[in-house]
């Protein structure tokens, strides 16, 4: 028995690149069919890398909020009675979020070039090791035969939902370490009393310029 | 036709009745027994036996008047499989039943200090040693201490040495006493008021009382839905809670954590004296401050600025507060113990604390170093924990994992519980300012682990009916 989902087609079928953005964010949908058979060994490529921290190989991707790689078998649905809509595929799902750094939708394009760019200079062997298991994956990978291959499989976000819109991943992580330094700080001038707030601002200065030098954490890790 | 729940009628005979209320006996002595399933039709017997003594809710209809000695007693899922229920019920159960306490250490929090490794003896040896789990938990309840210990003889007696059950050790707790006068306080080790929170769900034998159930859309209080707290009945969703099979096997028991919770009391009072110089409202304040009650039990959102021991005694209005009024925390800290346990309405959404709700039981142990007395870290100072509710998952474990250990949900990042969590001397907390008053927000830092995880497991609470069916060895799922 299959459920009749051409309204899923439609929405899909058609990328409007406009649904991608949210502020400054874009948010990329990737659905790549899995070549007959590989869905095992590309599970196991998966399991193998590390998933969070800067040991992971999309922490070396700055553009990146968050990213995830899932393996789509079927469309079951679970009830009564059981439903499927039974894909020709399996398919690679990679779903992320990352910064454009510009408001609006003339740039759409460019965005996910820009992106698509940084993630082929930073991690060329994953993206063999991972999207090679994918049908119409380019026998010789450059830059330009990646992108195309990204965008042939590339569907609507549809409803996008960005956790930090206006924000870059850069801008988040500075923004939690100095929150963190911040309260380092006001613990420290709870000692100062009450009577000397010269003192006190006196280290607050002290404290924002010394602020200023420090660098922010490497991107991946956690603040 | 289908109709709403109707208000239940509970069937009091059946249900355990320490679940409803502590029981007016200051005296208890929880005994771990072992279970040989070689011998299941002799053990068995020996269960049909204990059933015969064991306490319903029967005696609340008369406010336990008149009532010296009790016994309640609980089975871990070892113990179920020790007295030959079926696979097919067994694997019924929900997981972390199943699993165990020690199992669940990283969830709970019980690392480092509370290592499962570093627990008592009987429970590193009930992890440990297939000849030494514990199967079956007594709590052997007396008014005073020989009417516990001549009732623990009474019960013992049935598991002599051909009852195929045996003692591996106990565990005596009860209400404090003043060392000099020896009349019982109402304090644990810290010195704060114990058993104030109390739960009201439909069903229980008592009269409604403002602030122990949830609150309605209107801004009234109401009882908690059944099935939050005992199975077989419609929880807060409305559904009904998941529960082993059969449904008579199910029907009127509960879930329970039992935890040994070990109370460092020479840290505690270190580290209030030396950190209340530093906090301007001194050290009543700063103690206050970390429960979110006075140390007498009066609630710092009714009374913020001193103790009140009227409204700290009057059950009407002890437990009867919002945070409304308080939602930056201005009074009550939004880290602070009893806000993190029961969040009432300090959330967006008060209908998220009425899923997260636990009927807490327990006694502490030890005896009471009175404040003027020298006290240490190693002395057995501590609680008998015990947390009912219908899903460990859903009710005490996300309590523990997120609330105790995690401060998200009150906008207090990664801080934890400062009582409970496990804080290893990295402990933070922040005691909200007052922006009327201009009195400026305070940090307490290097918060030591208070208490300490010293043993414990996750046990199944079966009713009266339940009991006696497994002693007959009838539970069937065919």
């Amino acid at each position: 028995m299959s459920i009749n989902c051409s309204w899923l087609s439609r929405l899909t079928k058609t990328i409007n690149l406009k649904l991608n953005k949210n502020g400054q964010a874009y948010g990329l949908t990737v659905l790549a069919p899995i070549k007959q058979g590989q869905a095992d060994t590309l599970r196991n490529t998966l399991a193998k890398i590390p998933p969070v921290d800067v040991d992971s190989p999309i922490a070396n991707i700055p553009l990146t909020h968050n990213a995830r790689f899932n393996v789509i078998d079927d469309l079951p649905f679970v009830g009564a009675p059981a439903l499927y809509d039974h894909l020709q595929n399996q398919y690679l799902l990679f779903s992320c979020a990352f910064d454009t750094g510009n408001i609006g939708w003339g740039s759409v394009e460019r965005d996910l070039d820009s992106y698509l760019k940084q993630m082929f200079e930073a991690i060329p062997t994953e993206i063999n090791a991972i999207w090679g298991h994918c049908v119409d994956f380019p026998d010789v990978l450059t830059l330009q035969t990646f992108q195309d291959f990204v965008k042939k499989y590339q569907i609507s976000g549809g409803l996008f939902f960005a956790d930090y819109p206006d924000n870059t991943a850069e801008e988040v992580r500075r923004g939690l370490f100095e929150q963190k330094k911040f309260i380092e700080f006001a613990i420290k001038a709870q000692g100062i009393p009450d009577t000397d707030p010269a003192r006190l601002k006196a280290d607050f200065f002290a404290f924002h310029k010394a602020l200023g030098d420090m660098p922010t954490p490497p991107p991946g890790s956690i603040v | 036709m289908t109709t709403q729940a109707p208000v239940e009628t509970l069937d009091l005979e059946d249900i355990q009745g320490f679940i409803m209320r502590t029981y007016p006996l200051p005296c208890v002595r929880y005994v771990y027994v072992h279970i040989d399933d070689k011998q299941v039709d002799t053990v068995r017997s020996t269960l049909e036996k204990l059933t015969e003594h064991v306490t319903p809710s029967s005696v609340w209809l008369n406010n336990a008047e008149g009532f010296e000695q009790a016994l309640n007693i609980a089975l871990t899922f070892k113990g179920l499989k020790a007295l030959g229920l079926p696979s097919s019920s067994l694997i019924s159960f929900p997981t972390a039943f199943v699993e165990g306490m020690a199992k669940r250490k990283i969830l709970l929090g019980d690392e480092g200090n509370s290592d499962p490794v570093k627990w008592d003896k009987v429970w590193q040896d009930s992890n440990s040693d297939p000849e030494k789990t514990v199967h079956l938990w007594l709590a052997i309840f007396g008014a005073d201490e020989t009417k516990r210990d001549s009732h623990y003889t009474a019960i013992t007696k049935l598991m002599g040495r051909s009852s195929g059950m045996s003692v591996l050790g106990f565990e005596d707790a009860g209400l404090l006493k003043d060392p000099k006068t020896k009349k019982y306080l109402n304090t644990e080790h810290f010195g704060y008021r114990d058993g104030i929170g109390d739960v009201e769900f439909k069903g229980m034998p008592f009269p409604h009382v403002d602030g122990h159930g949830k609150l309605m859309s209107d801004g009234s209080w109401g009882p908690l839905a059944t099935g939050e707290f005992l199975l077989g009945y419609p929880d807060e969703s409305p559904e009904w809670p998941v529960a082993p099979m059969p449904h008579t096997l199910a029907r009127n028991g509960t879930f329970m954590a039992v935890r040994k919770l070990h109370q460092n009391v020479a840290s505690f009072r270190k580290y209030l004296d030396e950190t209340s110089k530093k906090f301007p409202g001194g050290k009543e304040l700063l103690a206050a401050k970390f429960v979110g009650r006075w140390r007498d039990g009066t609630p710092l959102t009714l009374s913020p600025d001193k103790q009140d021991s009227t409204l700290a005694d009057d059950v009407k209005r002890n437990n009867n507060f919002k945070y409304k009024d308080d939602l930056d925390g201005h009074r009550c800290p939004m880290g602070a113990h009893i806000r993190r346990m029961n969040p009432r309405d300090a959330m967006l959404f008060n209908k998220l604390a009425d899923r997260r709700r636990i009927i807490r039981r327990g006694l502490p142990y030890g005896v009471h170093t009175p404040e003027d007395q020298p006290a240490d870290d190693v002395a057995e100072h501590g609680i008998m924990f015990l947390a009912i509710n219908a899903s460990f998952e859903r009710q005490f474990e996300f309590v523990q994992q997120q609330w105790v250990h995690y401060g998200n949900d009150f906008f207090q990042g990664d801080d934890k519980d400062p009582l409970l969590g496990n804080n290893e001397g990295k402990g933070k907390m922040v005691i909200q300012g007052d922006s009327k008053t201009d009195r400026p927000p305070h940090i307490c830092t290097g918060l030591p682990s208070f208490v300490n995880t010293r043993g414990g497991d996750y046990f199944f609470v079966p009713s009266l009916t339940a009991l006696r069916q497994i002693a007959l060895g009838i539970i069937s799922t065919i």
